[in-house]
């Protein structure tokens, strides 16, 4: 390795550490938008020897202007930043051309083509033809096989997605790489969530810089090629633990080349629904399309040749879709009081009613693109592309019938501009991109009545009771009721039963805006070094600074949820959710009275007030929390790929990053309750380093097969909703309403808080309601950084070969391991008081004592003479500051008690590519892997949940219990076959049959049950092991494609096309509803189903009960508890047409 | 077997260990409870039995240690306590039987409650008597929740039966216990002597209704039809308080020491019904009425006597200097 070159690129990255203003985050940011091409030419007239000083010209239609080298004096050359295409080599020796055509090119391959030449022969030369003064054409086609890179993965390009079914954008294609999997927020690589993807468009990342996965995202149309990396990746590519999704779009060229296109998927072409059947339950609901069209345009062409070319976009898509609301009552027909049963074992219904919800969404995409050569040697790209989207989407079936729809407005926005420049023969390439992406959401209410606190019902009770929402519960023909009573048919059973029922409000919404200003500075040199072979050095730069400004409120103020019905002998209570805000720190006078009374309230605080900050500060009731914050980041690169031998190359590089993140700007320098200032910087990731290792080896040295290995570690780049949950000020506060549950006859008897549906001031009376606990506060506004945290990278293993069988195929073995050693995650010691976001499982020992000795320090500076000091020479807020230290030392010392995380993911994977030509393509792939841990990723595979390194899985030791077992994304068997195949009938056109297979095990489900804790709840107690439950079915689906093409001309063709998704509409299991009950319980570690029934539950203020849970009758059935699909899509069909010029 | 804890919070919110097996990482130490706190289960050393850990905080330094002090449950609440007998893994959950809870209306509820009554799973005795008990199973958690687990939940049918102050042991029938490979408790972890002992707290005064004064000069002002309601932690015996060792008196004025004039106490079991407080009113009183109405009444008693629970345990009872209460039956 070229020590100079690695300590300069190092120093630069070095010096804009935590002291520079050069800092950024998420610095992903990458040049890899071209591909190269390499190889020897030969002269069979000098014995097959080298051919040296040959010039080399490539050229292309997606190249302006063209790329000429000299080969060395080994007849060596190397072509490098070539936009992905069709090419064409042309030779220039010993006075004679040759010519050597078809070589594609794709973004981040290497290409090998090694050409013969013959300078003496006079009629032929490399089976071509020659005459005087005449091109020798030399037949053949490229190596279909990356000898560059130890990178695994696929290419897809415009042919792909124009004749296999596909999604229509590139976000929905990306899970053709083998091994992937569509998880509930994107598509999940090599075990990993898919936040922790990257995505690469036009040279810029566009990850949405909250939660990281897909933000930016376009139609196939405009793409020329998407490049998905799920490994192997060498240290130009960062900030990634998941996979690396590298986009290029189209450009323009020197003829004026373009496309109109249209797709239709009419509501009539879908089949129906399964409707998904909720036991336990009344409300189901069917999703039902009603139409999804969308028409576009794109147009690419000369603005001057060879000197400014042009390309632009358009494409707006339209669906309307309907949510089928069906309310049903159970039947009991023998009267045994036991709800009936079919022959499957659910329950029976008769139907009440059904209502129609519309939904509808309109994405406008675009893109403009503007390619300029200044020369060969000096190229310019501006791109600008986004994809605003508007809906009006389903909120949820379960509540009030007019609030069962939301609005949001999201997408993005993004420019790119990027500079090329060559030197010296082509063997130095500096480029540089600078970009701007802006992600961002706005949720709202549908309509202003929606703007009130959501109430909530956290039991079961009757449908009935919301008799006066709910617009129509007998069925006018049936005289099928919900009501219940003495004339019901069904007497001794609740008709209609409903859980989690919500009468009012939309609950939690967030206004944000996520903006990354980035920018990226890469030098390549390539470097001979005789006999030890050729270096390709690759060094780079990058910086990046993010947003994350975000708006979180409760619609009306707040969450009003009651937890249980009245019994015979208690009633039930109300969970009041708010946020809240630092008010004032307690002074010492209110300190002392706070210690020394009895009274209940003897702070006189009123009911929007609350203690926080473990009872130093008051919070008062916020009706929003604002919290812009941003991060900055620094990325730099060294890598060399060392060609030691024609055939082997060494793959080495290694990476370092730095995040900062910031505080909330209107946090920093404010003091908190606990006394400290906030500071400017919330938390400093430095010396992430990442080695990088990897070997290509040759044994055909044709570039005709290869044998590889890579070793490598990727840091997270961590998404800033840590930034905006954890460092934004946010503090939720819980009260219990009804707390003493005082009888009617008791004196103190509030009738504010003993009220239920059917109050007309419900709302109201519960605010004044003086019946109240504190359940505590979720969240400090500021959390605690545990000093010395590190950041969270997987370590990856591969070992794999490729092998071309056949002129443009190969066959691929890989395998694959993936570990997550070390994780971010916010924890809490004393049961939920205090958190600190840390590594879990690390020992923290040497901080904590350094924190002793700073809490001492602090006590001797107080004056005090004792922890209960009251005089004046006593400084009480030093004190407090001791013992909020002290506390912390001992949190940092129970670090080391939480479980280890682990992730591990092996996968055997064996491919087989037929590299896409005119008239074939065929990709396919199977992947076995076993994926097993405790910690699934970015978000909560079981919940939904998605808060990125700040989730519930480790804030509280007994969460963790029953955590290991099979993830939620263990998959074992994926298989994965695309295939097109062109018949040309001539005159009368072409005729494309295309196909995609799919065939995926189905997860592994859970037994989940409520966390006793406040602020958690359901779905956090795993009562047995993950994955205790039996999996899902495999699933498969069968997409097809056929199309009639039409040749109006020599340039342009008309083309009409139909593609059938699910062509068996196999509407097979996908999730299972995996809440065994909604009650609060603690898991049975190592426990299995015999154990299940003896779990006790505890009542709604913690304490213990010898009554066993209630079983939620759902359980176990198809259905989801994080959010994510239950059944595969219905068969349906899209009918499309595409004129070509 | 891990630990055994013993109900010794007034508020019935925590449970301590008595007994702690040593050398097992398994045991619990710290865990968060449900008032948002950790609560030490077991040291954190592994070679101490069940003890107490108490902060010691160095003013000079500002530096805390911990102080660690052995022993078992010596202070179990007389009218609620029970025992929780925590295992290292799940054991054979037939130990308990279910029964299934029937509403109000007569129908199932799907839910079930646990019993262990008929399976008796251990000896528990107090006084060296057997103590009749119910209980259940819960299979559910580990060291770091709240409660540990899996246990056994062992509660007295009548915890009054059972004196203050006494000596209890458990001991567990390895025949019921066994886990779900029929493995019976190791016999080096069923104790010493192959039982788990703990004591009850002793009798003691807990309140009083009227208060104790706290001006003399400012006497409370209560209904003449209620009784002065003395308070205990177990369930009083009334007749071992004798009226001749309650001084109560009709005072102008109570911080007049001696002043008043003597009325003959009437000593009985709580009119409401709670076990753990007995009565007092004024023998001279008229009828349905506890004290004479606008009259002002000292009580205290009489130093170094004592009284008894129903089940023979005894305690001291406050000494003058300790409780005096002062009021005055409002007119």
């Amino acid at each position: 390795m070229n020590t100079k070159l690695f300590k300069a690129f190092m120093a630069v990255g070095l010096l804009a550490g935590p002291s520079s203003l050069l800092h950024s985050t998420d610095a992903s940011a990458q040049t890899v938008t071209a591909g190269a091409l390499r190889g020897e030419i030969k002269d069979k007239a000098a014995n097959n020897e080298g051919a040296a000083g040959a010039t080399v010209v490539a050229t292309s239609a997606s190249l302006q202007g063209e790329q000429v080298v000299l080969t060395d004096e080994k007849g060596l050359y190397f072509i490098n930043a070539l936009p992905p295409g069709i090419y064409t080599l042309t030779i220039y020796y010993s006075d004679r051309t040759f010519s050597r055509g078809n070589v594609q090119i794709q973004i981040g391959k290497e290409v090998v083509v090694n050409v013969t030449v013959d300078s003496a022969a006079k009629q032929s030369g490399g089976g071509g033809k020659e005459g005087k003064g005449e091109i020798i054409e030399i037949q053949g086609s490229a190596p279909i096989i990356d000898q560059g890179s130890t990178k695994i993965g696929v290419t897809l390009t415009d042919d792909y997605t124009r004749n296999i079914p596909t999604a229509r954008t590139f976000g929905g294609v990306i899970g053709q790489a083998a091994g992937s999997q569509g998880d509930i927020y994107g598509t999940s690589i090599a075990g990993a969530t898919s936040g922790e993807n990257t995505y690469i468009v036009e040279g810029i990342n566009t990850s949405d810089t909250g939660f990281g996965g897909l933000s930016s995202n376009l139609p196939n149309e405009f793409i020329q090629e998407t490049e998905v990396i799920t490994g192997g990746y060498n240290a130009e590519y960062g900030r990634a633990t998941g996979g690396i999704i590298n986009v290029v779009t189209k450009s323009g060229s020197n003829e004026f080349k373009g496309s109109v296109f249209g797709y239709y998927k009419p509501g009539a072409f879908v089949s129906g629904a399964k409707t998904v059947q909720r036991e336990g339950g009344s409300i189901d609901s069917a999703n039902n399309l009603n139409y999804n069209y969308d028409l576009g345009a794109e147009l690419g062409g000369p603005i001057i040749k060879d000197k400014l070319w042009f390309h632009v976009g358009v494409n707006p898509n339209v669906t309307q879709a309907h949510t089928t609301r069906i309310v049903q009552s159970q039947i009991d027909e023998n009267g045994d009081g036991v709800p009936d049963k079919d022959s499957k074992g659910f329950t029976k219904h008769e139907f009440v009613s059904r209502s129609e919800i519309p939904e509808n969404f309109k994405t406008y995409y675009f893109t403009g693109k503007i390619n300029g050569a200044i020369n060969a040697n000096n190229q310019v790209q501006l791109s600008a592309f986004g994809n605003p989207r508007t809906a009006k989407d389903l909120n949820g079936i379960t509540r009030n019938p007019a609030d069962t729809r939301w609005a949001y407005d999201d997408g993005a926005y993004d420019v790119s501009l990027k500079w090329t420049s060559k030197f010296n023969e082509g063997k130095t390439e500096v480029d540089a991109v600078a970009g701007y992406h802006r992600g961002f959401t706005t949720e709202k209410p549908y309509s202003s009545s929606q703007n009130v606190p959501e109430i909530f019902y956290n039991y079961e009770r009757s449908l009935n009771d919301f008799a006066d929402l709910e617009n129509n519960l007998t069925n006018a023909t049936t005289g099928q009721s919900c009501a219940d009573g003495p004339t019901d048919k069904y007497a001794k059973i609740r008709n209609c039963p409903v859980t989690a029922y919500r009468e009012q409000g939309l609950g939690f919404l967030e206004e944000r805006v996520n903006d990354r200003a980035s920018g990226i500075i890469t030098l390549t040199q390539r470097i001979s070094t005789g006999a030890a072979g050729y270096h390709t050095f690759k060094g780079g730069l990058e910086l990046e600074s993010s947003t994350y400004n975000a708006k979180h409120y409760y619609t009306g103020g707040e969450i009003l949820r009651r937890n249980a019905a009245d019994t015979m002998t208690t009633q039930g209570r109300w969970q009041e959710r708010t946020f809240v805000a630092y008010q004032s720190t307690l002074t010492a006078e209110q300190r002392m009275t706070l210690a020394n009374s009895t009274d209940p309230n003897p702070l006189g605080l009123t009911n929007d007030q609350n203690l926080c900050s473990a009872g130093r500060a008051i919070c008062k009731r916020a009706a929003s929390i604002q919290a812009d914050t941003k991060n900055r980041s620094i990325g730099s690169f060294l890598q060399d790929s060392w060609q030691v031998l024609p055939n082997f190359t060494l793959d080495l590089g290694v990476r370092y990053e730095q995040q900062v993140g910031y505080a909330a700007t209107a946090l920093q320098g404010t003091v908190t309750g606990d006394g400290e200032t906030v500071p400017d910087r919330a938390f400093t990731l430095n010396n992430l380093w990442s080695p990088r290792l990897g070997f290509v080896y040759d044994p055909t040295s044709e570039g005709k097969a290869k044998i590889f290995g890579h070793w490598g570690r990727f840091y997270e780049n961590v998404p800033m909703d840590l930034n905006v949950r954890a460092f934004g000020g946010e503090i939720i506060n819980f009260n219990v309403l009804n707390a003493k549950r005082r009888p009617t006859t008791d004196a103190m008897y509030d009738p504010n808080c003993h009220v239920d549906h059917g109050n007309p001031d419900l709302v109201s009376a519960l605010g004044q309601c003086n019946d109240r606990a504190s359940q505590g506060t979720a969240g400090g506004g500021i959390e605690y950084i545990s000093p010395g945290f590190r950041g969270q990278y997987t370590d990856e293993l591969i070992f794999g070969t490729e092998y071309e069988i056949m002129a443009d195929m190969k066959l691929g073995l890989n395998y694959i391991h993936r570990s997550l050693p070390n994780v971010i995650e916010d924890i809490s010691t004393d049961g939920g008081t205090n958190y600190l976001i840390t590594n879990p499982g690390n020992n923290f020992d040497g901080e904590a004592t350094k924190l002793d000795q700073q809490s001492a320090q602090l006590f001797r500076d107080s004056g005090c003479k004792s922890l209960d000091d009251t005089t004046a020479s006593c400084n009480l807020d030093k004190l407090g500051l001791s013992a909020l230290t002290e506390s912390r030392a001992n949190q940092l010392r129970a670090v080391k008690k939480f479980d280890k995380p682990v992730r591990n993911y092996d996968a055997v994977q064996l491919t087989s590519t037929l590299r896409a030509t005119k008239q074939s393509l065929i990709l396919a792939s199977y992947t076995y892997s076993v994926s097993k841990g405790n910690y699934p990723g970015l978000f909560s595979t079981e919940t939904g949940q998605n808060d990125p390194n700040i989730t519930s899985l480790y804030d509280l030791p007994d969460l963790m219990a029953n955590r290991y077992g099979n993830l939620g994304l263990d998959r074992p068997h994926n298989l994965k076959v695309d295939a097109f195949y062109v018949f040309d009938l001539k005159k009368a056109g072409l005729l494309t049959a295309g196909g995609s297979f799919r065939a995926l095990s189905g997860i592994a489900h859970n037994v989940l049950g409520a966390s006793p804790h406040p602020g958690y709840g359901v779905g956090e107690s795993y009562l047995l092991p993950r994955g205790a439950a039996p999996r899902s079915p495999v699933t498969t689906q069968l997409d097809v494609h056929l199309a009639y093409g039409y040749p109006l001309s020599k340039t342009t063709k008309l083309e009409a096309f139909v593609n059938i998704f699910n062509l068996f509409n196999k509407q097979d299991e996908l999730n299972q509803d995996e809440d065994y009950t909604n009650d609060f319980a603690n898991p049975i570690v190592g426990g299995d189903m015999n154990d299940l029934k003896h779990v006790k539950h505890f009542d709604d203020a913690g304490g213990n009960t010898n009554t066993t849970v209630l079983k939620n009758k759902n359980f176990g059935n198809t259905g989801s508890s994080n959010g994510g699909a239950s059944l595969q899509a219905p068969r349906n069909v899209q009918l499309g047409f595409r004129l070509t010029f | 077997m891990l630990s055994v804890l013993v109900m010794n919070d007034p508020g019935l919110t925590l449970e301590q260990a008595t007994f702690c097996k040593t050398g097992d990482p398994k045991r619990p130490a710290v865990v968060g409870t449900p008032d948002g706190l950790a609560h030490q289960i077991c040291d954190d050393d592994l070679s101490r039995p069940a003890g107490v850990d108490s902060d010691v905080f160095d003013a000079m330094t500002g530096l805390h240690s911990t102080k660690f002090t052995a022993g078992g449950v010596s202070d179990a609440i007389p009218t609620g306590w029970y025992v929780r007998v925590m295992f290292d893994e799940l054991i054979n959950p037939d130990v308990e039987e279910l029964v299934e809870v029937i509403d109000d209306k007569g129908v199932p509820t799907d839910t079930f409650t646990g019993h262990i009554n008929n399976t008796k799973p251990v000896v528990l005795k107090c006084g060296g008597v057997d103590v009749p008990y119910d209980g259940y199973y819960s299979p559910s958690g580990n060291a770091v929740t709240w409660p540990v687990g899996p246990s056994l939940y062992i509660a007295p049918i009548d915890p009054t039966s059972v004196a203050t102050s006494a000596s209890c042991t458990v001991e567990i029938k390895p025949d019921v216990i066994v886990d779900k490979d029929n493995n019976p408790v190791p016999t080096d972890e069923l104790g010493t002597g192959g039982t788990y002992t703990f004591s009850l707290a002793g009798l003691q005064f807990t309140g009083s209704s009227p208060g104790a004064s706290a001006d003399l000069t400012m006497p409370d002002v209560t209904d003449p039809a209620a009784p002065v309601v003395i308070s205990f932690n177990g369930a009083i015996d009334p007749t071992s308080l004798s009226a001749n060792e309650v001084k109560l008196e009709t005072v102008a004025t109570c911080d007049q020491a001696g002043a008043g004039t003597a009325v003959t106490p009437v000593i009985a079991a709580n009119a409401d019904g709670d076990p753990l407080s007995l009565d007092i009113a004024d023998a001279a009183a008229p009828a349905m009425k506890a004290f004479v109405a606008g009259k002002t009444y000292r009580l205290t008693f009489v130093d170094g006597n004592s009284v008894s629970d129903i089940a023979g345990g005894t305690g001291t009872i406050p000494t003058a200097a300790d409780l005096t209460i002062c009021f005055t039956a409002t007119p």
